[in-house]
């Protein structure tokens, strides 16, 4: 299937949420989830180290709620993509995003998972893991600093919250 | 006679026998044979009397424009003799004996030699890819592979049934 | 006697997984619960290093060689610049050799306290992996300090370093070296010590000194089946022959000792680092060299002691700024041939022990 068409049907969904009176328990769910993020292992290479960084004494990701790493993607709802995805492993990546259920999000983190990184021109490489999942927030760095991370997260938990008003600042109004 | 002149010796001596020859580059002795001999000449080298090699640190393979070499880094845990080996191999039927009869370790890189140049290893107990995926076509490291486009491989490879 | 029929059960570890090592997998055949086939199956981060570097300039290429190991990366940024000098023939000053020896030490010191983490996760210890980690930040401090980047360092360049080191670098390494016997001794209260670490490791996955040998084996894998061969010793690159230090050796060729032998490195590595501070004298950190780099013709083999077994970068150059071949020989691309023969006839739980003492990390193997 097409990946840029899932993520504009899923961009739609949330359209169409607007429409509808959203009640003080739509909005209740929202920041609920925003704040306890359950994050899949997804860390392939150098930015899981940093992934792991952001969980330990110093950046301390247990002070945001999202501490709760799981291993199996059936009990989590946020997928990091740390590292480089190679064309070996995309079709495995893209099978762990389907057994996630909804609602789930994906962050692409680090420039590999983003655009490809400084292997864009080997035989091996996908160009973005975009291509393969639909992507809500990119961190750029090689590899990005733990408080990048935070920082990514803690956008996402914005669009989580409001998902309307991100989506009028992506049209630049 | 210091370390190097013996084995300096005993590869001169091999080489003779094998019809390479022996060079010097950067301070290591470089034998150079064709591909036929090369296991003879290996298991020569891995059991020289005072100076043997016994250690293998690396195989892999260049890419000559006309044809390829197969290069093996010898070393002795027990020693310091150092003895690079080389044999060329025809580009168009690159077949060569492996030698994981003599060292198990070269499992892995024989096949990687494989994966990446073509270079087939008679003897290898499960010569298949490696590092890419079984149905990858080409030959990555060599030096007329042309990478494919962005395009092309932004295209998310279908799953097969046992992965 | 019923009609009864036990078959085996084929197991994909996949690459997704919940330890820390990265996308490795392997199918897993067991009889019961006892294995009796392992099939590791790797690539799943194979980024081509080797073809990128024919279209890179030498310099171009340091950073690729960070994400090989990326837990000691300014070891692997050694091994590559010193390969590429020893073609060139280039002499560094006395300042940049010491520097190199400091960064490639406490790299070193990084790499084994990630080992200690990531062998207790395994076995479900977390208070050990966050432990390390926060003795580990204390490194990255200096790293960034000096190179701008915490874990893909890129410090050294060809002919030496790029800059200096901060005046405050000093004070900060003195520090963290008075630290280091009352860290050590900590870990050793939380994770050596116990009982249950003990029970799981000891005499778990025998690898005998002759197979360690054929198998090409190198690190401190090797050392814990009691072959004392250690590259800066055998070889010394560097200054390394300058510095009094040991190589430990440990004959028990069980996965307790590889655990063991770890910690005993980063003993000696605070050794090392303790004559470095006290030794170093100033002057320039970086030889002459000209901006474009352009080797002769020749091909040269340089190996360097990873923390985690041997890395050898075998280059050919042709005269032009860009190389012909590079080729890099991973440890850990060897060491993990010796899972498939020492983890037969042991259960599951042993085999996540014997992989985590093998300590591999997926970009030194798939490169």
């Amino acid at each position: 299937m097409d990946v840029a068409k899932e993520k504009e049907l899923r961009e739609a969904e949330l359209l169409v949420e607007k429409n509808v009176l959203v009640t003080t328990i739509d909005k209740a769910l929202n920041w609920a989830r925003g704040h306890s993020f359950w994050p899949v292992t997804m860390g392939l290479a150098c930015c899981a180290i940093e992934m792991m960084a952001t969980g330990d004494s110093r950046y301390d990701i247990a002070r945001f709620g999202w501490e709760v790493f799981r291993a199996s993607p059936r009990q989590a709802d946020l997928m990091i993509v740390a590292g480089t995805c190679t064309r070996k492993m995309a079709p495995l990546l893209r099978r762990i995003y389907d057994q996630m259920p909804e609602p789930k999000w994906v962050i692409a983190m680090g420039s590999c998972a983003t655009a490809g990184g400084p292997f864009i021109d080997s035989y091996a490489m996908i160009p973005g893991v975009d291509k393969v999942v639909p992507v809500d927030v990119y961190i750029p760095g090689c590899p990005p600093r733990p408080e990048s991370l935070l920082y990514g997260i803690l956008q996402l938990q914005q669009k989580v919250a409001n998902p309307a008003k991100v989506r009028l600042m992506q049209h630049g109004k | 006679m210091g370390n190097k002149e013996i084995l300096r010796q005993r590869a001169e001596e091999l080489a003779a026998k094998v019809n390479g020859e022996v060079e010097e580059q950067n301070g290591v002795l470089v034998l150079k044979v064709k591909g036929a001999y090369l296991s003879e000449t290996l298991s020569t080298a891995k059991s020289f009397p005072d100076v043997p090699c016994d250690f293998l640190h690396d195989l892999t393979a260049l890419d000559l424009k006309d044809h390829f070499e197969v290069v093996y880094q010898l070393s002795s845990l027990h020693g310091p003799q150092r003895l690079r080996v080389k044999g060329t191999v025809d580009r168009e039927h690159p077949v060569v004996n492996s030698v994981t009869r003599l060292w198990r370790g070269a499992n892995f890189l024989e096949r990687e030699a494989y994966d990446m140049f073509g270079i087939e290893f008679k003897g290898h107990p499960n010569l298949k890819r490696i590092y890419l995926w079984d149905d990858f076509e080409g030959y990555p490291l060599r030096k007329d592979y042309v990478t494919e486009s962005l395009e092309e491989r932004s295209v998310v490879l279908p799953l097969k049934k046992g992965e | 006697m019923g009609l009864e029929r036990t078959e085996e059960l084929s197991l994909n570890m996949g690459p997704q997984h919940p330890s820390m090592h990265g996308v490795f997998r392997m199918v897993v055949t067991f009889d019961g619960e006892v294995i009796t086939k392992i099939e590791p199956k790797v690539g799943y981060l194979h980024r081509g290093l080797e073809k990128l570097a024919e279209s890179r300039t030498y310099t171009q290429f340091i950073p690729y060689t960070d994400r090989l190991d990326y837990l000691s990366a300014p070891h692997n940024n050694m091994a590559y610049v010193q390969t590429v000098e020893k073609l060139m023939g280039v002499q560094l000053p006395e300042r940049a050799e010491y520097l190199r020896v400091i960064f490639a030490e406490l790299a070193r010191i990084a790499s084994h306290l990630v080992f200690i983490a990531s062998t207790a996760l395994d076995m479900a210890g977390w208070t050990a992996w966050t432990y390390c980690f926060r003795d580990r930040e204390r490194i990255l401090d200096l790293f960034e300090m000096s190179a701008g980047s915490r874990l893909t360092v890129n410090a050294m360049r060809i002919g030496g370093f790029s800059r200096d080191v901060p005046p405050e670098f000093w004070p900060a390494l003195k520090s963290f070296l008075d630290d280091l016997p009352d860290m050590m001794e900590e870990y050793f209260g939380i994770f050596y010590g116990n009982e249950i670490v003990m029970a799981r490791l000891k005499s778990v996955g025998i690898l005998p000194k002759e197979l360690a040998e054929n198998l090409s084996i190198t690190g401190p894998v090797l050392r814990a089946s009691g072959v004392q061969y250690d590259v800066r010793k055998a070889e010394p690159y560097g200054i390394y022959d300058r510095f009094d230090f040991e190589v430990p050796v440990r004959y028990g060729c069980d996965s307790y000792d590889r655990t063991l032998l770890r910690l005993d490195e980063i003993k000696e590595s605070a050794k090392i680092l303790r004559q470095a501070m006290r030794d170093i004298p100033e002057g320039p950190v970086t030889a002459k060299v000209s901006k474009i780099i352009k080797p002769p013709a020749g091909e040269v083999y340089h190996r360097v002691e990873n923390p985690k077994g041997e890395l050898g970068f075998y280059i050919v150059s042709d005269g032009s700024p860009k190389p012909a071949r590079v080729r890099i020989r991973s440890g850990t691309f060897i060491n993990i041939q010796m899972l498939p023969i020492v983890a037969l006839g042991w259960k599951i739980q042993d085999l996540i022990a014997i992989f985590a003492t093998l300590d591999a990390v997926l970009g030194e193997v798939d490169k």
